[in-house]
């Protein structure tokens, strides 16, 4: 059976890998070019064999390896963005409105862990793998970046 | 069980990893865990509902990527530069075409001389096909006979032969 072609990895988590971009760097312009750089590994680790393990994993670490070495080149925090551009759920939408600038004030090592959940909707196990830390480590760090992330928006009933 | 263990247990449970159900069931069985689990439950909706959408479609790149230009096969260990291997054709080429114009062209009386003494004999011959016979020339001077054929009637030619 073949494997996946790079239009079905695009299509599959093209988006998802936009939104973690630009909550990593703050940038939806630079969300946009690293999602370009992100699709053309794709296609070249497709071209020379396919992914390894899980596919989302996989997309996700490269994204994640990205970030990273933007960050190391760059050395600034991201920015708050505006990034809503629809009107979420009722309930949600001002919480939204201050989840940007909440998130840019984590570390960045919380922030990643916390993303690679929410939208990338990896295991403990795969972000483990692709952060280079334990399982017990990422149970504890996302568990208190929700508890900080609580506390900063005030998120209650 | 502390509340900080106890939040850490409802976080896990909400991502769907393994965690102790007897204890979840305690946590939840207290008014702070239930506060923490909708909390957290009410932060992934809000993550959820981050619209953004990317800009321009990255297919044509992808498109690129996946053909790209062609390059001119290259056999292993014979890696020879496409400019050098177009250099050394136009020498050969240019080479080719000066030996062709610029070499000596053999004289009538050269040509005599290759051809050797003219015959006496009755020696048939196909001398204006000769390949040392001179070459005709434009003008309407007629070419000087290589070689002459002499035939003896009786001799060296039978009437009805």
């Amino acid at each position: 059976m073949a494997g996946p072609t790079p239009e079905d990895v695009f299509i599959r988590h093209g988006r998802d890998i936009y939104r973690y971009l630009v909550r990593m760097t703050g940038r939806p312009d630079a969300a946009d070019d690293l999602r370009q750089e992100v699709f053309l590994r794709v296609v070249r680790a497709l071209r020379n064999g396919g992914p390894v393990g899980h596919e989302r994993g996989w997309v996700f670490s490269i994204a994640r390896n990205l970030v990273r070495d933007r960050q190391r080149r760059q050395r600034t925090g991201p920015v708050m963005v505006e990034t809503f551009n629809e009107p979420a759920t009722a309930g949600t939408q001002a919480l939204a409105f201050g989840l940007a600038e909440a998130l840019a004030a984590l570390a960045d090592d919380d922030r990643e862990i916390f993303l690679l959940k929410e939208i990338g909707g990896l295991s403990y196990a795969e972000i483990a793998v692709t952060c280079t830390c334990s399982v017990e480590a990422v149970r504890s760090r996302l568990f208190r970046t929700r508890a900080a992330l609580r506390t900063t928006l005030a998120v209650e009933r | 069980m502390t509340d900080e263990s106890r939040d850490e247990l409802i976080s896990a449970a909400l991502d769907a990893e393994p965690v102790d159900v007897l204890a979840l069931r305690e946590a939840l069985a207290s008014a702070g865990g239930r506060d923490t689990l909708v909390s957290f439950v009410l932060l992934r909706a809000a993550v959820a509902a981050d619209t953004a959408m990317p800009g321009a479609e990255p297919a044509v790149n992808m498109a690129a990527a996946r053909h790209p230009a062609r390059r001119w096969p290259v056999v292993p260990g014979w890696r020879v530069p496409v400019g050098i291997a177009a250099s050394i054709a136009m020498l050969l080429a240019a080479g080719s075409f000066w030996a062709g114009t610029s070499w000596p062209a053999r004289s009538p009386e050269t040509a005599a001389a290759h051809a050797g003494p003219p015959s006496g004999g009755a020696a048939p011959s196909s001398a204006p096909s000769s390949p040392g016979a001179p070459r005709p020339t434009d003008d309407d001077t007629p070419p000087v006979p290589a070689r002459v054929l002499r035939f003896t009637p009786g001799v060296d030619w039978h009437e009805g032969s």
